[in-house]
């Protein structure tokens, strides 16, 4: 039930207020395309992240499921793989969402398996022939102006962001470098940060790729201190299309705010419409509490001018606000509540 | 900002090449040597063989009436193996000129050496108004001279006249350049770069003089030594030794060369320089500060008297002999020689300096920190004094004044490694946290406050009451704590330099240790190294700064078992084997160890055994018999008398009794390790108590049937017993390992190490399937080894799995006492405790958590929030639950907690 009133309160959010997440009746494409194992070990272990990650997208967060494209080593591989993830696949897979998607439409493209870097060049490695940053690139530009995220989870994959980096497409590579060779952990995670909630760090239902990111960087980062090994993933994410790489993306930097944005949930205004349809009292309600939340960040932004006890004060008193005010509105949508 | 050490280093032309150069011609010059029994002499000379040297030359010198050149060199063999008399017998005796006006530089040298400074003023003075060949060094030494009476303007202006003599441009001798390096090597006191001169000028001074003239290596490695490149002062001495094995001031810089590096060997190598020449005052003072380090300044005093038997006019002497009566408390006797001293040169630092050093090293830091005043004040140049004011400074917690006085310092000396060390330092701990409590300010990294600040306090304060209450007193307070998260800075704050292998210091009220962050989980106990400390400061109080090295450790081990049963050092089997064969010293002698330990682990080992007599002291004649040897400590009393009065025992008595004790405590555990040979008694011992053999080094060269074999031929021996059982066990031979490793226990049931027999009976239980009984065996584990991270990390797994919730919480606490970083652990325990309804705990894991920046900031808080509200502290509910909220204003279960906290009267 959550989730669709902060849908609701994104759809208001949108309409009337002008914030910075993006609806309408937009789908999210996610294609994911798992490369080249080497090994067994690592072809499953992939298999399994991408898996995870094109489930996750479906059953957790409502991608449709013609919508989630898995490509894998093997053409034998169990679903939810679709395919065998070959050159030619791939770029049937881009150029199918290229001809289905509409023009608001968001997609996000993860690259799972090893890389390399050669001469200044690097690769993703498919089954069969490799694919350079540089094709990539060309071939993501058949998406037009669609909000394009691309992820490269992949070992060596930094070069990644300079090469795709393009206005409105947000970037992410496993490491920050072309030198940074060994296996990779990024995608284990990220794959788990669609899994729960754990990486919905601002707990408002919807899971950005700002969080995502956040999510498995911490986690990449956890596991290598846990391991005794020096870390050697430096995951970077660019907003900005300036093609440099942000350690610490945030939603208030240059790199970030998009990403911020880039949020999975099926926003369907279709799906929405029968809670919302007719009732102006929760109409109005979830206006308010989202004038609240409006505020709320309003007070953040003024955090370091303020008393910090009257900043909690104000504070505490907008977060009472919301909370009374979110109970009205799940005791009207028939959530129930207190 | 970053400090860029200056390093004296050579010019491209290095030493090496100059040397190989010198011995190349020196062997041609041997060859011709048959030419004269100048030559002839010379190059027995250099070897070292001096009897032959003189017997070579003797005909040329013809007892003073020969050739000058014969018989210079017949008085310089003479002056190297300290025959002073027989010199004077050459040189005309001790009054009057030489025989000839070449001579008289080496009257003087000779009458110098054995304290006639105005004759051998007087003599200098005769070489310069002859216009000797060699009169630059006789002018040299007459600079010396001022120097040493104090004279600094006069012997600055004489020194500084030999710059104008290199840089005149005319060839000059071997001597010559001797003379200026030396020279702008005092020069260099301010004006540094002077120094790199000085290596040049003996550098140039070793290819013109004969092939193989030791000097100028030595006189570099003095150099290096002075600038701390030991190094390069161990490879000028080592080639001078190389052609001379016995030559008695190589072998002292070597020796002191070993004394920098706090390697063995010092004590040896210095009586080698005593043998060649036993009237080397150099040495015999050497020797005399050693003994001192050792804590015997009476033995100190008998040889600085030998030094001065010889030389009476020797201030390095008289020095020491000060400092020894100064801490042996004869102050009158102190008095004497101080003004003496005084006396002759008012200006002379190196008394205050010696004092300071050996007061430091005697823990007094407040007398280190006023004899080091009372050197700069006499001597503002003296950047060694400058250094040890600061350094002594940082170390009774007077930090900015510290820190100036150590900035200065290094501002005059430049190479100096400790001073840039702890600067840097300094720098870095300008961005440290400071939590406070009642008798403790301790001061963390400034991501580690939040975590580790609230267990420090807690813990600290525990120890401070439950020690006040048991020793009836207290130390002086705020005690200043530092925790540094790397083994590196703990060490430069310590002592300058990287690489001390302790785990924390105390310089009284002052504490600095290494964070748990320092090391891997399981590598040591912080919390039990704290308490180790926070009772030195206890025991330095009390007994005024007095309380013998061996002592103060040995309470401090017992102080930490008295707290908690698991901590400490335990016996191990290395420790036994040394202990039964007589490879550690009496008690009486214990100190010994800590200064200059025979093998490594030796140090870790004094610990222990000191420890154990505590516990026998303890045991035998109550605790306020050891309260009583504190204040007769600071009364000024020896171990001895304390001993004598307090426990009726006499030194040999009381090491009889105490090994009588240690042999019927240990008996079963003595004869269960004495076949096999130790394994770990020298090298790489990381951590202290990390002493124990592996199981991997009993598995050497073992298979199954020799395991089995060798536990069957010696039944009794522990070592043989557990291999056998871990052969068993990678077998997975469950019952008849189980057999191994109770029969193990029972042979050493104290047994701590790692892969011992609980370990083995708890992999066997697993292996079985019985967690319960494998998670006893952890337990009981822990129980021994305050280090056991790992042990109760696996004991919460099984206790969880078999639904033993409080003891799983058990587990889990002593797993993150260890290592409170963590997050799994704290999380666990957080969780644990909240359905246990341990809400203290539950706010304590929950707050470490919040600490170690979870990725999810928002539930993080949100569950703190949720304890503390469990526990009935609502206002800091409220904060926690604000800070979730604040990061997540749409966190449902937040918001509702909010209003409970509300509802409970917890709003504004």
């Amino acid at each position: 039930m959550r989730n669709v009133t902060i849908a609701a309160a994104v759809l208001l959010a949108a309409g009337t207020l002008g914030g910075p997440a993006e609806v309408s009746a937009q789908e999210t494409h996610v294609l994911t395309v798992v490369g080249l194992g080497g090994g067994p070990e690592y072809t499953q272990r992939f298999f399994d992240w991408g898996a995870t990650l094109t489930t996750s997208a479906v059953e957790r967060w409502g991608v449709r499921p013609g919508n989630a494209v898995l490509l894998t080593e093997d053409a034998g591989d169990p679903a939810p793989s679709s395919g065998e993830a070959r050159r030619e696949a791939v770029e049937a897979a881009v150029r199918d969402i290229a001809r289905r998607a509409g023009p608001q439409d968001r997609v996000l493209v993860v690259l799972i398996g090893h890389g390399t870097f050669r001469n200044e060049e690097a690769r993703f490695n498919l089954p069969g022939p490799d694919m350079t940053a540089a094709e990539w690139d060309a071939l993501l530009d058949e998406l037009g102006s669609r909000r394009v995220a691309v992820v490269n989870a992949a070992s060596a994959s930094g070069p990644f962001v300079q090469a795709l980096a393009a206005p409105g497409r947000t970037v992410i590579a496993a490491t920050k470098t072309g030198r940074q060779r060994n296996e990779t952990v990024f995608g284990e995670y990220f794959a788990a940060a669609f899994e729960g909630d754990a990486a919905d760090l601002d707990k408002d239902g919807a899971m950005s790729l700002l969080e995502a990111f956040s999510y498995a960087a911490s986690e990449t980062a956890r596991h290598y201190e846990e391991e005794g090994l020096l870390l050697v993933e430096n995951a970077v994410l660019d907003d900005d299309g300036d093609g440099v790489g942000a350690e610490e993306p945030s939603i208030d930097a240059a790199d970030g705010s998009g990403a911020a944005a880039f949020i999975l949930v099926p926003v369907d205004a279709v799906a929405l419409a029968p809670e919302m349809a007719g009732d102006s009292v929760l109409v109005r309600l979830v206006g308010e509490r989202t004038e609240l939340e409006r505020r709320i960040a309003a007070l953040r932004a003024s955090r370091t001018t303020m008393d910090p006890a009257e900043y909690d004060r104000v504070l505490e008193d907008l977060l009472v606000e919301l909370a009374l005010k979110n109970r009205e509105v799940e005791r009207r949508s028939g959530g129930g509540g207190p | 900002m970053i400090r860029a050490p200056r390093v004296v280093r050579r010019a491209p032309r290095t030493v090496a090449a100059v040397w190989i150069t010198a011995m190349t011609s020196w062997s041609a010059s041997a060859i011709a040597a048959q030419a004269g029994p100048v030559e002839r002499a010379r190059d027995h000379f250099f070897t070292g063989a001096y009897d032959e040297a003189i017997t070579a030359i003797s005909p040329a010198s013809r007892g003073g009436a020969g050739d000058p050149a014969a018989v210079a060199l017949h008085v310089r063999i003479l002056d190297e193996i300290g025959r002073w008399d027989d010199a004077l017998d050459l040189l005309g005796g001790r009054s009057g000129p030489a025989p000839s006006p070449e001579l008289e530089r080496w009257k003087g040298d000779v009458l110098f050496a054995v304290g006639d400074w105005d004759g051998a003023e007087a003599a200098w003075t005769r070489s310069l108004e002859a216009n000797a060949g060699d009169r630059q060094t006789a002018w040299l030494h007459l600079a010396d001279l001022a120097f040493r009476r104090g004279d600094v303007g006069r012997a600055t202006e004489i020194y500084d006249s030999f710059i104008d003599v290199y840089n005149s441009g005319a060839r000059l001798g071997g001597e010559d350049l001797l003379a200026v390096g030396h020279a702008v090597r005092f020069l260099g006191r301010e004006t540094p770069s002077l120094f790199q001169d000085a290596l040049r000028a003996y550098d140039e001074a070793a290819e013109r003089l004969p092939a193989g003239d030791p000097r100028p290596h030595l006189a570099a490695g003095e150099l290096f030594l002075s600038k701390y490149v030991a190094p390069d002062a161990h490879a000028e001495f080592q080639m001078v030794l190389e052609q001379n094995p016995e030559h008695p001031d190589a072998l002292l810089g070597e020796a002191r060369t070993l004394v920098f590096d706090g390697a063995a060997g010092a004590m040896a190598t210095a009586m080698r320089a005593l043998a060649s020449n036993p009237n080397h005052v150099g040495a015999h003072t050497l020797v005399a500060e050693m003994r001192l380090q050792t804590e015997t300044p009476q033995a100190a005093i008998v040889e600085a008297d030998k030094a001065l038997a010889v030389n009476p006019a020797s201030l390095e002497a008289r020095s020491v002999l000060a400092a020894a009566h100064y801490l042996s408390g004869n102050v009158r006797a102190f008095e004497r020689e101080r003004d003496r001293i005084l006396a002759v040169n008012p200006s002379w630092s190196d008394l205050y300096v010696r004092l300071a050093e050996l007061s430091a090293d005697s823990r007094k830091y407040a007398d280190a920190v006023r004899f080091a005043g009372e050197a700069v004040e006499r001597d503002s140049l003296d950047w060694a004094a400058w250094g040890l004011l600061g350094m002594n400074q940082l170390r009774i917690a007077r930090i900015a004044e510290g820190r100036r006085n150590v900035e200065r310092a290094f501002d005059g000396d430049p190479f100096n490694p400790w001073f840039k060390n702890t600067l840097d330092l300094l720098d870095r701990m300008d961005g440290f946290g400071i939590v406070s409590s009642e008798h403790f300010e301790v001061h963390l990294p400034a991501d580690e406050v939040e975590l580790l600040g609230p267990r420090v306090i807690e813990l600290a304060e525990e120890a401070f009451a439950a020690m006040s209450a048991r020793y009836g007193a207290e130390p002086p307070t705020p005690i200043r704590l530092e925790m540094f998260p790397s083994s590196n800075d703990f060490s430069v704050r310590t002592l300058g330099v990287i690489g001390l292998g302790a785990l924390g210091v105390s310089f009284g009220s002052t504490l600095v240790m290494d964070s748990p962050s320092a090391r891997d989980p399981g590598e040591f106990n912080w919390a039990s190294t704290l308490w180790h400390e926070i009772a030195h400061a206890f025991h330095l109080a009390i007994s005024d700064h007095e309380v013998p090295r061996w002592f103060s450790e040995g309470l401090a081990v017992r102080e930490q078992r008295v707290a908690r049963p698991a901590w400490g050092f335990r016996a191990s089997p290395d420790f036994l084997r040394m202990y039964a064969t007589g490879q550690m010293p009496p008690l009486s002698r214990l100190s010994e160890v800590f200064v200059r330990p025979a093998f490594p682990a030796q140090i870790v080992f004094g610990y222990l055994q000191g420890s154990l007599a505590f516990d026998w002291i303890e045991e035998r004649w109550g605790f306020p018999v050891i309260r009583r040897m504190l204040d007769g400590y600071r009364d000024g009393r020896t171990t001895a008398e304390l001993t004598n009065d307090l426990l009726g025992m006499d030194d040999e008595e009381l090491d009889e009794a105490f090994d009588a004790y240690m042999r019927e405590r240990f008996a079963t555990e003595i004869a269960a390790t004495a076949e096999t040979a130790p394994t770990t008694t020298g090298e790489d011992h990381p951590l202290q108590g990390n002493v124990q053999p592996t199981v991997e080094d009993l598995f050497v060269g073992g298979s199954i049937d020799e395991l089995r074999a060798r536990a069957r031929q010696q039944p009794g021996n522990f070592e043989a017993r557990l291999a056998y059982g871990y052969g068993l066990l990678r077998g997975e031979n469950w019952d008849d390992a189980e057999a191994e490793f109770r029969a193990a226990q029972r042979l050493f049931p104290g047994y701590a190490g790692p892969n011992g027999p609980l370990a083995g009976l708890a992999a066997v239980h697993r292996g079985r399937g019985e967690p319960r009984e494998a998670a006893d065996a952890l337990r009981a584990l822990a129980a021994i080894d305050e280090s056991a991270w790992d042990a109760s990390r696996v004991e919460a797994e099984l206790r969880r799995e078999i639904g033993d919730a409080d003891g799983e919480l058990a587990a889990l606490r002593r797993g993150v006492e260890l290592n409170p970083f963590d997050l799994d652990l704290q999380a666990r325990l957080g969780e644990l405790a909240m359905e246990l309804e341990a809400w203290d705990v539950a706010v304590a894991a929950r707050r470490a958590v919040v600490a170690l920046g979870p990725v999810d900031v928002a539930q993080a808080r949100y569950e703190l929030a949720r304890a503390h509200f469990a526990a009935g502290e609502i206002p800091e509910a409220r904060s926690a639950v604000l800070r979730a909220l604040e990061i997540a204003p749409s966190f449902d279960d937040a918001l509702d907690l909010l209003l409970d906290i509300r509802a409970a009267g917890g709003g504004e």
